[in-house]
């Protein structure tokens, strides 16, 4: 069915905090009072990142942004806006400290000056279904990883990429790949991190929320360079909106055969796992290491509780202990970045953009 | 049911009109009139008329968008098409869902405008 309009809804944390789901629940009743349900169709997508004025929607293929919406607003959004043709003035943003709206999106700054790479389907997708993740393309560059580069290829391709981390040591992505997989011991994993103890930071929530795919695509590369099959993403539990899209987008790969054994029926086995942070833990920024013994404690049933021993953990992966699941040397994965430049096929530039934030640019 | 690579390719040209849609990119936009005077002159029959011509077609590249009033009620129903290639925009008055046929078959698939259905001819932007 096509549909002519679609009202992206937000649907990450901030937004869901300021009852978006009641606002979206409303615009559902509202379309169907007045009959329009064939015509527009509504969708929940992840976090847009402007959270200081959620409630927000997007109605497209205008492009209007509306900000601060509350309940009562809706009947007339529906009437005026989505009937009428002519969007509700009230509801537009308005820049701080100027008078004058601005009713497109594309248009707001907070919008205009971004260049999507990671977050190229932010609010153009609903995290919850795989299909919509598959139409913009996910799960290509894992298809042309495993059809036709070898390990060594990947991991040539994303040092070639200059990728770096995203953590304070911006790490080049490539080495730490071509490491873990020279490294001598089996079995290796790769360990996402979605911790993000950094105060107020929450761009891993965003790319989580609004893309799990990307996520899982991008270990699954990781995977395969440095010869692991199997996964872990550390999730913090503050997250829980997060934790439940990561959740249900790994149950649907596994459903497609995306995460599995024989991944495409190229050989390929992979599969994800998440470990929750232990609730109301106070801690500093996590890294490799206390990710390490979180893993460990996880294959050993513990529950999820991560201890500061960072000198235990080195200890216990350097004893490489043959044979057991314990001790294999690890790999740090650099999500979604890396799937990006095996895409394109292009190099890719790490850059300081003006806000001081580490950006990986298509470098034409 | 577990997707081969072939399959990715079936499901994202399922998905070309929906991106479309939710990008607001396609390379022809149809205005469908829709202040009271269109609503009262039949533009949300039109309008069904012109989703319907896109279901029927497969068009992947056809996006639909509503304003207020013409300005020019008694025209209404009244509908704009534009290319976004070339730099005209139409404008289609008294229309119907016949002739929002006859706009579909010569306009936004063969390029060509309809004279006899337009407001004074060609518009250029």
């Amino acid at each position: 069915m096509a549909y002519r309009s679609y009202l992206m809804v937000c649907g990450g944390t901030g937004c869901v905090a300021n009852q978006s789901m009641k606002i979206r629940d409303r615009l559902k009743t509202e379309i169907e009072k007045r009959g329009l349900q064939q015509e527009i169709s509504i969708v929940t997508t992840g976090c847009n990142g402007f959270c200081a004025v959620g409630p927000l929607m997007v109605v497209q293929p205008e492009g209007i942004f509306y900000q601060l919406i509350k309940e009562s607003d809706i009947p007339r959004i529906v009437e005026e806006h989505l009937i009428k043709g002519q969007p509700v003035k009230e509801l537009l943003y308005t820049p701080p400290g100027n008078g004058r709206f601005i009713p497109r999106m594309v248009d707001i700054p907070f919008f205009s000056d971004q260049s999507l790479v990671v977050l190229r389907n932010r609010g153009l997708i609903d995290p919850e279904r795989i299909d919509e993740a598959i139409g913009r393309g996910a799960y290509e560059a894992l298809a042309k990883v495993l059809t036709t580069m070898k390990p060594e290829e990947v991991i040539a391709e994303i040092k070639a990429s200059g990728l770096r981390g995203r953590g304070g040591g911006g790490f080049p992505t490539g080495i730490k790949w071509e490491t873990c997989r020279n490294a001598p011991g089996d079995p290796k994993y790769v360990i996402c991190n979605a911790d993000e103890g950094d105060p107020g930071a929450f761009m891993d929530r965003s790319t989580v929320e609004s893309d799990p795919h990307a996520v899982i695509e991008g270990m699954c590369i990781g995977g395969y360079a440095v010869g692991s099959t199997e996964g872990y993403v550390y999730i913090r539990n503050e997250y829980p909106i997060a934790l439940e899209r990561l959740t249900t987008a790994i149950r649907q790969a596994r459903e497609k055969g995306l995460l599995g054994k024989n991944i495409f029926d190229k050989g390929f086995d992979f599969d994800i796992r998440i470990i929750r942070g232990a609730p109301g833990e106070v801690r500093p920024y996590r890294g490799t290491g206390t990710l390490g013994q979180a893993v460990l404690s996880e294959q050993r049933g513990d529950v999820g509780q991560c201890s500061p021993d960072y000198p235990e953990w080195r200890q216990v992966v350097c004893q490489h202990r043959n044979g057991g699941r314990h001790g294999g040397p690890l790999g740090r994965k650099q999500r979604d970045q890396g799937l990006l430049a095996l895409r394109k096929g292009q190099q890719y530039r790490t850059d300081r953009s003006p806000n001081g934030y580490y950006a990986a640019q298509n470098h034409l | 049911m577990k997707l081969m690579i072939e399959d990715l390719a079936k499901i994202r040209e399922q998905y070309r009109h929906t991106f479309a849609v939710r990008q607001g990119t396609g390379r022809v936009r149809i205005t469908v009139h829709t202040g009271e005077c269109g609503i009262k002159a039949g533009a949300r029959g039109i309008m069904s008329a012109v989703m319907g011509e896109i279901e029927s077609r497969r068009l992947h590249d056809v996006i639909v968008t509503n304003a207020g009033c013409s300005g020019q009620c008694d025209q209404e129903p009244v509908i704009s098409v534009e290319t976004t290639s070339g730099l005209t925009m139409t404008r289609y008055i008294h229309m119907t869902p016949d002739k929002v046929k006859r706009v579909f078959d010569s306009h936004v698939m063969r390029g060509e405008v309809v004279q006899n259905l337009a407001a004074g001819g060609d518009k250029n932007r």
